[in-house]
């Protein structure tokens, strides 16, 4: 038999396990959650969440890249946190940077004091508890954890989140032209599983939600009338239905929703997209390629020996392409256009850039910017990408007036 | 050296322990039980959110503290989210892995007579990593995880033993270490054929999990870590005398009356249980396991009685400091599989040094 001390000393371990079951058992306790601000405006977020913003309106804290944010709401003053410092070094080489150079040299914005790098939603919490904008504004989902402890969160829609399926009254609106569109029927399945198909589908929840944040509402329509008005220009000038051979383009690890309005097909509709994949690209054997998605350059992708059997590589038509949001997409459309069917459209690429940009921002591009965008220095060993330099551009203006 | 260092650890106790040792050894956990509730406060006040120790030290012992919280506190609903909802989940999440790991690790060692060995060298992380991705390829739920997690690292350690009697030396250390080290490179294969099978979603979800980190925990992580943990290391503690039996071999442990198979089996299917919960919650996190119990023996000697106690806690300590130190000093979420293996790493080589002076292993 122990002695009665000796026993206790044998038992001693029992005392942290205590301590740390006690400390863990209070987490079963109800979440804490903030109380609603006193003086608040209410607004539904992409999501069909109602979204209670305080007032005064202390500010916008960007869970998301500020170049989307930026193109649609063209409301830096209204940012308190724009991103991590990497964040800012990309955003830094993009063309919202051009037009809002502001954000880019306010240190504020980028401040890694307080907002650690990480990707954590907890430490998310943390910063923005330390900080206290008037709204969290996240593109692509904000994880719930943020809402459920009463923090004001404002889902923006993003890619590849499908709001517009799940609520009947943007459902309506997918799409310019659509449900009726004809290009729903040559691509019902990916129209059902990316819920429109193309970039409508979340550019348009996208502008239509961040307005109504910023309190410009009435500034979302305009827009996308201007982006429909371009796409139907577009339409109106390549014709699409009669065109007898669309050809079968592989835009390997980017978005493809801008494929079916320039009137190609999307060669890797029926695949998961994995990036680039050499043997499944020679059993498609596309007759055009974008590589935007890989780090290679059109040039060095064709000097690969392993592409060496594809018809894009024979004909030089592997390219890198820009996108862009609301504004650019529709020149990206055409620019897709004119590479794939270069006699059906005349050059107008440099042209259409710099008078939506000029329309939008009030900023007039330089010929190295629209150069740089185009990627017109990456393009040049591919088959007819003197068309979007500026030497062509020029003579076909002058072609045009004589 | 090899064979020096592969020694019994229960032999190569201290003759006598150390007048120090002997005269206070048992403060030693309480202290350290100390040390480490403190430690979980110093941590409650790291981030962006400024914490005063006093104020998370007050949150604290009121959350814990059975009843409602005051109707008044002296503390903001702010204050209350951060302590609450962001820091101490994955603050009980770091101190229940390193706990388990410890106590896991010393188990093992002691079991299997067999400093080297830790739950990563038998097998039984990459197994339970193995049924963790399977449950994520397959969307299980987190129980789901962990259920096939624990399944995985049972099999895991079933393979390593059955490899060890095909080669009729189950009780030999090297054939362990060997079978231990040849079935973690098959777990680690079907890991990486499991990753390939996944799809776009599922992949980065794996590749971060299998790195080891404490993001994302949550009431619901701590629970599924705490009760396997706390629960299959309060058996473990209260078996800590028959580990010491059975570190003096198969033969003397049956000759005192033990049944070492049941024992022995009791012991592998409770680690197993731990560390499957710690793999399902926060991924592999290696090292610990394996360090933790040496540096434990340096500071009470081989007895289990205070070595169990004393390495779990040390643990818990030591996985604290380091996500201490990754999430506010280097200000970064490296993974704490990584940041264990890039301390551990040193402190074994340390440790190889100094066991050139003292050996673990000296007759």
């Amino acid at each position: 038999m122990k002695p009665p001390v000796r026993r206790c000393r044998e038992l001693l371990w029992i005392a942290p396990f205590l301590g740390i079951a006690l400390i863990a058992a209070g987490l079963l306790r109800p979440q804490p959650r903030l109380p609603l601000p006193a003086h608040a405006r209410t607004v539904v977020d992409a999501g069909g969440t109602p979204v209670p913003i305080a007032q005064p309106f202390r500010g916008i804290a960007l869970a998301a890249y500020p170049n989307g944010y930026l193109e649609n709401t063209r409301s830096p003053g209204l940012l308190v946190y724009a991103g991590k410092p990497s964040d800012r070094k990309r955003f830094a080489t993009e063309m919202m940077s051009w037009v809002y150079p502001e954000v880019v040299k306010n240190d504020a914005l980028w401040n890694a004091h307080l907002f650690q790098e990480t990707d954590s939603p907890f430490s998310e919490i943390e910063t923005l508890l330390a900080y206290a904008p008037s709204v969290y504004l996240g593109c692509g989902g904000p994880p719930d954890v943020v809402r459920r402890v009463g923090l004001p969160v404002y889902n923006c829609g993003g890619y590849g989140v499908t709001f517009a399926l799940r609520r009947p009254e943007l459902r309506a609106k997918v799409g310019c032209g659509s449900p009726t569109d004809p290009l729903q029927r040559l691509y019902p399945r990916h129209y059902v599983k990316e819920g429109g198909y193309y970039s409508e589908s979340y550019l348009f929840p996208a502008i239509r939600s961040l307005t109504v944040l910023t309190g410009k509402a009435d500034e979302a329509e305009p827009r996308i009338d201007a982006y429909c008005q371009s796409v139907a220009d577009l339409q109106q000038e390549l014709q699409p239905a009669a065109i007898a051979h669309r050809l079968h383009v592989s835009a390997l690890g980017e978005d493809r929703g801008n494929l079916p309005r320039a009137g190609v097909t999307d060669a890797e509709w029926d695949f998961d997209a994995r990036g680039d994949d050499g043997e499944r690209l020679l059993y498609l054997d596309p007759d055009i390629i974008f590589i935007t998605g890989l780090n290679a350059s059109p040039r060095e992708f064709m000097s690969d020996p392993r592409r060496q059997g594809l018809k894009a590589v024979a004909e030089r038509r592997v390219y890198k392409r820009f996108g862009g949001g609301i504004v650019t997409k529709p020149v990206a459309m055409r620019w897709i256009a004119e590479i794939a069917y270069p006699e059906r459209l005349k050059p107008g690429v440099r042209q259409l850039l710099r008078d939506r940009m000029f329309e939008a921002f009030h900023y007039r591009l330089s010929d190295d910017q629209i150069d740089e965008l185009l990627n017109v220095k990456q393009n040049s060993s591919s088959a007819g990408a003197e068309r979007f330099t500026r030497g062509y551009q020029s003579a076909d203006a002058k072609g045009a007036t004589q | 050296m090899t064979e020096a260092i592969i020694a019994d650890p229960a032999r190569s106790r201290p003759k006598a322990g150390s007048p120090w040792t002997t005269a206070y050894g048992w403060a030693i956990p309480l202290l350290l039980g100390v040390c480490v509730l403190l430690a979980m406060l110093v941590s409650l006040c790291i981030g962006a959110y400024p914490m005063s120790f006093a104020q998370a030290a007050r949150i604290v012992l009121h959350l814990a503290w059975p009843g409602p919280l005051p109707e008044n506190p002296p503390w903001t609903v702010r204050e209350l989210v951060v302590v609450q909802v962001v820091r101490l989940p994955r603050v009980l999440l770091a101190t229940l892995a390193g706990l388990g790991l410890g106590i896991s690790g010393t188990a093992l060692q002691g079991m299997m007579r067999n400093p080297l060995v830790g739950p990563d060298i038998v097998g039984v992380s990459s197994g339970a990593a193995f049924g963790g991705v399977l449950a994520m390829l397959f969307d299980f739920s987190p129980a789901g995880v962990i259920a096939l997690a624990f399944c995985g690292g049972m099999l895991a350690i079933f393979c390593t033993f059955t490899l060890a009697r095909l080669a009729h030396a189950s009780s030999s250390s090297m054939i362990l270490v060997l079978s231990g080290i040849f079935i973690s490179g098959l777990f680690v294969a079907l890991i990486d054929l499991v990753k390939r099978l996944a799809n776009d979603a599922q992949f980065p979800t794996m590749a971060f999990w299998l790195l080891g980190s404490f993001v994302g925990a949550d009431p619901r992580k701590v629970a599924m870590i705490a009760i396997p943990t706390l629960g299959g290391g309060a058996v473990l503690m209260m078996m800590r005398w028959r580990l010491n039996l059975l570190s003096l071999g198969d033969l003397d442990a049956q000759s005192l009356g033990m049944n070492a198979g049941f024992v022995r089996w009791t012991i592998l299917a409770l680690v197993s249980l731990i560390v499957a919960s710690q793999v399902a919650v926060s991924g592999v996190i290696g090292w610990i396991g394996l360090v933790v119990p040496h540096c434990a023996r340096m500071l009470v000697g081989p007895d289990h009685r205070r070595l169990l106690p004393v390495s779990g806690l040390l643990g818990a300590l030591l996985m604290l400091a380091l996500d201490d130190i990754t999430r506010a000093l280097i200000r970064a979420e490296i993974p704490s599989g990584v940041m264990t293996a890039l301390i551990g790493t040193p402190v074994v080589c340390f440790l190889f040094w100094k066991a050139q002076g003292k050996g673990w292993g000296r007759e």
